[in-house]
């Protein structure tokens, strides 16, 4: 299976640069150990014919804590700070601390309108997949040419 | 670094070179958190992806080695247009100081998250040693 090309190193119509090619490879290198990630939670973005399914890992999340409101062609997820495993207990020693535990604010803007009556949303072993239909209205129409 | 799936080469065995999974999907180390209680080293890790019959928690000695299988990540009749995170498997492994009782470990998982109860023997437990004034 091909490895995806993150889109970072997709971009078309760049101005030439002596660097360029070098800036492209060196992306593409460190795009395999830290792919493009601007905001948390990093989210991958399956695309069909007729819907966007986005998927994130969330770990240690409850359906409670999450909070996913869509508007038009825009989706937004937002959640509760993780509950931290004991820290100010008595007698309680930190070896590691590695889990992030913050809470998270991160919206995406879909290329066309979200049918919001048919939103699927799974949260199932700490991982979200969010089924986001295209509505009906927004969807190209084919016209019939008529012959004369 | 992707594999050319139509040119197999030899590949040369390297010495000491780790034990390979039998799958090509990456393996990842998960995030953990670990503290030590009075009566117990608790180890907390975070594996999305993994169910509770996919799992699996080793104590061989005193090496703790804790493990998780994801699923297929790929959505049927859907491409990747946006990547921002691998999916993988899931290994680590801690060396632990020792003076746990292997019989009375505790592990669950729940939303991804695995969580290893590890008690001390009766021994490694702090024992009160009052002080006399003498």
């Amino acid at each position: 299976m091909a490895i995806p090309i993150p889109n970072r190193a997709a971009r078309q119509g760049e101005p030439w640069s002596p660097f360029g090619d070098f800036d492209r490879a060196m992306n593409r290198m460190l795009g395999d150990l830290y792919p493009t990630r601007a905001e948390y939670p990093p989210a991958n973005i399956w695309t069909g014919k007729d819907d966007v399914v986005l998927t994130a890992e969330l770990p240690g999340i409850e359906p409670d804590d999450l909070d996913i409101s869509v508007h038009e062609n825009v989706v937004s997820l937002r959640c509760a700070p993780r509950e931290k495993p004991p820290q100010s207990e008595e007698g309680v020693t930190y070896h590691r601390r590695e889990c992030a535990h913050a809470g998270f604010s991160r919206s995406w803007r879909l290329p066309f309108e979200v049918d919001q009556d048919k939103v699927e949303a799974k949260l199932e072993n700490g991982v979200l997949k969010l089924t986001l239909p295209q509505s009906e209205v927004s969807k190209p129409k084919k016209i019939e040419i008529k012959a004369t | 670094m992707c594999a050319d799936a139509n040119v197999m080469e030899k590949q040369q065995a390297q010495q000491g070179q780790e034990v390979e999974a039998t799958r090509t999907r990456p393996v990842f180390l998960p995030c953990t958190d670990i503290f030590e209680r009075e009566d117990a080293m608790v180890v907390v890790a975070d594996m999305p992806g993994v169910g509770p019959e996919a799992v699996d928690v080793d104590l061989t000695g005193n090496e703790l080695t804790i493990s998780g299988r994801v699923a297929d990540p790929a959505i049927e009749g859907h491409t990747l247009s946006s990547w921002e995170y691998e999916v993988g498997d899931y290994r680590r492994r801690f060396r632990l100081s020792g003076g746990i009782d292997a019989d009375k470990i505790d592990a669950t998982i729940k939303n991804g998250v695995l969580q290893v109860v590890l008690p001390k023997s009766k021994e490694a437990q702090p024992q009160k040693i009052t002080v006399k004034a003498g």
